[in-house]
């Protein structure tokens, strides 16, 4: 009965947990099933085990029995976890339990540790801001120190990536997490990353700091007792298994997948087929040739392309309603780096801002590194050594995203249902079947056999994800190859040239990123860096035929002729996930999703830019200016029939011409733009979402480009509305109402801070370890680009003096632990574009809250 | 008197096995403070209640003092409790009633198990 009580009280909030989710009837089942169980042994297992003494016991001894058997039962069933609810007892327990995770802003942590593994001594200075600067004798010493530190604040962080990463969350979590199991396995990671250990494994130095860095993390790991264990790991009551280098290339591959897993071709050749070429081409043109690329127009091109042949296209007709997870268009970066002479300190300046989905705790975290070997600081993401994005002493380097398609799925044509061979021309190939073991937390292993091919997985069949899979789909992914990338950043914290730079860089394969680069010796540079495949026109934009070697990838475009720009006249490089040259450049190439405004944004402003200092560069970073409301409200407000507006219309009106087009949040006019931009798209495009097989909608840009140039298209389909002009007219009045009912709904004015929510979930979604209602500008195809949990993940800007100087900041905090003063201390200055500055030359000596860790060779071994 | 020094005994006890031993030590120690002294049932599990339920919201409530809810107030909420408050209370509530059965098994250990029953005895002439 104590149980039924204490079940109820629980409830209501155990449904809301995300991984609680229909669940929560099953664990009650569950839950009395055990205390049923429990009372039974009253009599059954009881008597059995000590029938010949109770049969002689008096009935006082049998009460005692019950009493302690009761007991027992009590402890072992608030020692186990049920369903979702953590042991309870132990999970509670004040001494160990998650009470014990609660930090003050004090540092708890011992002035020395004596460490196994260590060379020489180790100091760690961990500031206010508890960001660590860690000097090192050695190399090793300093990625060993970096894994110990990394995981005493972010273990179940980077430990829960590899987990995913290994389509291995079930076995956390429970049968809930099959199903995206499964698509990891199926999409081929743990084979991207035993390819990426092969690579590692190849290079000693590589292995080698690889090593080191794995050995801190158990250090760490091996220090731990339950009371010292991560909250999410007494929650959800499972313990850290020991690192090992796979996992380090499973976080690899987890950011691989991130940035550049994605593509359309589904989506593609269901709207090929469904539209038509002539309506396909009209509303998803390639090439639009009103961005400014990465790599600016009419650079020249060096080289001679490698020769590439183009077959006859025939697209499959297949069509599905399975597609890989859509990618967020929010998604995206800026970077930029301008030379001395547009500055007004004389030195060149870089800046960075890489956008991802937000989580707490935060992908990035900030660290400084320094050894005799290097002296860098900047963001690393948590489970791999080095600095992805920072600064040393001589250079300063950053990435956008190049979103270029570099995954492509061709239709395999098996012989028999035993799936052991494929048709190739004239020829029969072998597949290789690897059965892979899922196993789930509380229930039997699931176990599913993925068919490889010589393409690459056969990610969707008639196993996955439903029996009505339509094809045998095998995926092509640059991705399942990688490079050395590791190596490729740690040389890169060393660089001191751009030769040093770009020759770090030959060892990077994916995911493909613009890297800006600048110097103190005042070069500037942008380069595309990465594994292209060298493609004919439109490969890889459909699904394709996989039985004959007429679209197979005919090589890779050569690192040489990736496009770089080394000081250009301009004074400034930009990027912003745009293209990457115009069609110029000799070879074919397609975007997963092309950027139109940010890029256009950044350059109009560096443009003009003189006399340039960090507030300018911190300036642009949290600039909030909408180029998409600014070109695209002449053409909207003109189909607007003025005299058909009612007083709130009417109203709403007059703001928008009033607008200075910047998403500020305290501003109404940006609510209003956005309404209007949803019921617009939403009229316009309804039919293509009507059809059956999912297909893409045209981007923003082209849809005021058609509404600007082609108003009477053929191919617009206008349902009720007579002409565009009534629809967009109507779209607008549907807008003000949205915005008339949030309004009533939440009881304050639209404000654009309140009206467009961006929010921070936590990387599991547990939901109070989240955040919510924050209050910062900008927007999607704003360079301040945050909308929903798609944001500014990161922001750095580099000033390269004599003694460079950094200024960065993150959304979230140094520390992963929800119980800690320093898990979103970084958010509200984040909101606010404020930055918390950084040096890695001079002596800064201990500041105020900060402290000292030492870490020593432990003599025994 | 008694009741005092099972409170005190238990608390003292648990707390100290607390430091290195897993959780549930204290259903230990408050068998052992409650076997040696003559109790009965209910004052037994009273006592062994009263006293891990003091310590754990003891101990909560100066990490809550300390913290400022820092963390508590985000377990309440997953936990279905409206505020951290709740939240220590149950703690209480959940560490009294293994306190208090560990206290009731000792006792019951303590006078039925290692006291021999007086037997009866049968004289024979």
């Amino acid at each position: 009965m104590r149980g039924r009580g204490l079940l109820s009280l629980m409830r209501p909030a155990l449904f809301r947990w995300a991984y609680c989710q229909g669940a929560a009837q099953q664990q009650l089942k569950k839950f009395f099933i055990i205390a049923f169980l429990a009372t039974q042994l009253r009599d059954y297992p009881l008597r059995a085990l000590f029938s010949h003494y109770l049969e002689r016991a008096s009935m006082k001894k049998k009460s005692a029995f019950f009493v302690i058997l009761l007991t027992i039962t009590a402890t072992i069933l608030l020692n186990t976890r049920v369903g979702s609810i953590p042991p309870l007892a132990k999970f509670l327990d004040p001494m160990q339990g998650v009470w014990q995770n609660a930090e003050t802003e004090a540092v708890h942590l011992p002035a020395s540790l004596a460490l196994p593994g260590l060379q020489e001594q180790v100091v760690i200075h961990i500031d206010q801001q508890r960001i660590p600067h860690i000097t090192a004798q050695n190399d090793l010493d300093l990625y060993f120190a970096q894994g110990y530190i990394t995981a005493l604040h972010r273990l179940w962080q980077m430990d829960f990536h590899t987990y995913a990463a290994a389509g291995r969350v079930a076995e956390i979590i429970g049968p809930k997490a099959i199903d995206f199991d499964r698509l990891q396995r199926r999409k081929g990671n743990l084979y991207a990353a035993q390819n990426t250990l092969l690579q590692i494994q190849k290079d000693n130095r590589l292995h080698n700091l690889v090593r080191a860095y794995v050995a801190g993390i158990n250090a760490y790991i091996q220090s731990l007792s339950y009371k010292g264990l991560p909250v999410e790991y007494k929650l959800l009551d499972y313990r850290p298994e020991p690192w090992t280098p796979l996992k380090v290339a499973l976080m690899m591959v987890q950011m691989i997948d991130e940035l550049c897993g994605s593509d359309e071709s589904v989506e593609n050749t269901n709207a090929l087929h469904q539209l038509g070429k002539a309506k396909f081409d009209f509303l998803f043109p390639v090439y639009l040739g009103h961005n400014e690329p990465v790599i600016p127009k009419n650079t020249p091109w060096n080289f001679t392309p490698i020769v590439v042949q183009t077959p006859s296209l025939r697209i499959p007709q297949q069509m599905s309603q399975h597609r890989p997870p859509p990618t967020n268009h929010a998604n995206g970066s800026n970077n930029w780096a301008v030379a001395s002479r547009k500055t007004a300190t004389g030195t060149p300046y870089l800046a960075n801002d890489p956008h991802l989905t937000m989580r707490l705790p935060s992908i990035w975290y900030g660290i400084h590194l320094q050894s005799p070997t290097v002296n860098v600081f900047g963001g690393t993401i948590p489970g791999l050594p080095g600095v992805m994005i920072g600064f040393n002493e001589v250079i300063a380097w950053g990435v956008t995203n190049t979103c270029r398609d570099v995954r492509d799925w061709y239709v395999i044509d098996f012989k028999d249902d035993t799936r052991q061979e494929y048709h190739y021309d004239d020829l029969l190939l072998k597949t290789q079947l690897v059965t892979e073991e899922i196993k789930v937390r509380g229930r039997d292993s699931v176990y599913d056999t993925i068919v490889y091919t010589h393409f690459g997985p056969v990610v969707y069949d008639a196993n996955f994800p439903g029996p009505q899979g339509e094809g045998n789909w095998a995926m092509k992914w640059v991705g399942h190859q990688p490079g050395q990338e590791l190596l490729a950043f740690y040389l890169l914290n060393r660089a001191k040239s751009f030769q040093d730079f770009e020759q770090a860089l030959q060892h990077y394969y994916v995911p493909s990123q613009n890297f800006a680069f600048a110097s103190v010796s005042n070069d500037i540079a942008m380069k595309v860096v990465g594994r292209f495949p060298a493609q004919w026109k439109d490969q890889g934009r459909f699904i394709m035929a996989g039985n004959t070697a007429a679209y197979e990838w005919q090589g890779f475009i050569p690192q040489a002729h990736n496009p770089k720009i080394l000081n250009p006249a301009s004074g400034y490089v930009s990027s912003a996930n745009q293209r990457s040259t115009d069609q110029h450049y000799p070879y074919h190439y397609r975007h997963y999703k092309e950027e139109h405004y940010r890029n256009r944004r950044a350059n109009q402003v560096l443009s003009k830019l003189n006399a340039i200092d960090e507030k300018a560069m911190m300036q642009l970073q949290n600039d909030n200016y909408n180029l998409a409301a600014q070109e695209s409200l002449p053409v909207l407000l003109e189909y607007i029939d003025t005299k058909q507006l009612s007083a709130t219309e009417q109203t709403a009106y007059q703001r928008l011409l009033a607008w200075d087009f910047c998403n500020e949040v305290d501003q109404l006019a940006p609510s209003i733009f956005q309404a209007w931009q949803e019921q617009l798209t939403n009229k316009l495009w309804q039919s293509l979402q009507d059809k059956q097989w999912p297909m893409p909608t045209p981007s923003f840009y082209r849809t005021i480009a058609i509404l600007k140039h082609h108003p009477n298209s053929p191919h617009l389909d206008l349902g009720e509305y007579a002409t565009v002009g009534a629809l967009v007219h109507a779209a607008f009045v549907a807008g003000v109402q949205s915005l008339e009912a949030w309004q009533a709904k939440h009881q304050k004015p639209y404000q654009w801070g309140d009206y467009r929510h961006v929010f921070i979930n936590h990387l599991a979604g547990i939901p109070s370890f989240g955040l919510k209602h924050l209050q910062i500008g900008g927007g999607a195809y704003i360079l301040n680009a945050n909308e929903g949990n798609h944001g500014v993940a990161l922001r750095l800007i580099v000033k390269l003096a004599e003694q460079p100087k950094g200024w960065f900041i993150y959304p979230g905090g140094q520390s992963g632990n929800p119980g800690s003063p320093y898990y979103t201390n970084f958010i509200a200055p984040w909101c606010q574009g404020k930055y918390i500055p950084v040096a890695i030359k001079g002596n800064e000596g201990p500041t105020e809250g900060a402290c000292t860790l030492t870490l020593q060779p432990a003599l025994c071994r | 008197m008694k009741f005092l020094i099972q409170v005190a005994l238990t608390a003292l006890l648990s707390y100290i096995t607390a430091q290195f031993l897993p959780w549930w030590s204290l259903v230990i120690c408050a068998a052992i403070a409650a076997m040696g002294l003559d109790l009965s049932k209910a004052a037994a599990f009273l006592g062994g209640f009263v006293a891990i339920s003091l310590l754990w919201m003891l101990v909560a409530t100066l990490i809550e003092a300390k913290t400022n809810a820092i963390l508590s107030s985000k377990i309440a909420p997953l936990l279905g409790f409206q505020s951290s408050i709740s939240l220590i209370l149950f703690t209480g509530l959940l560490g009294g009633i293994v306190g208090g059965l560990g206290a009731l098994s000792g006792q019951q250990i303590g006078i039925r198990l290692l006291h021999k029953e007086p037997k009866e005895v049968v004289r024979r002439y």
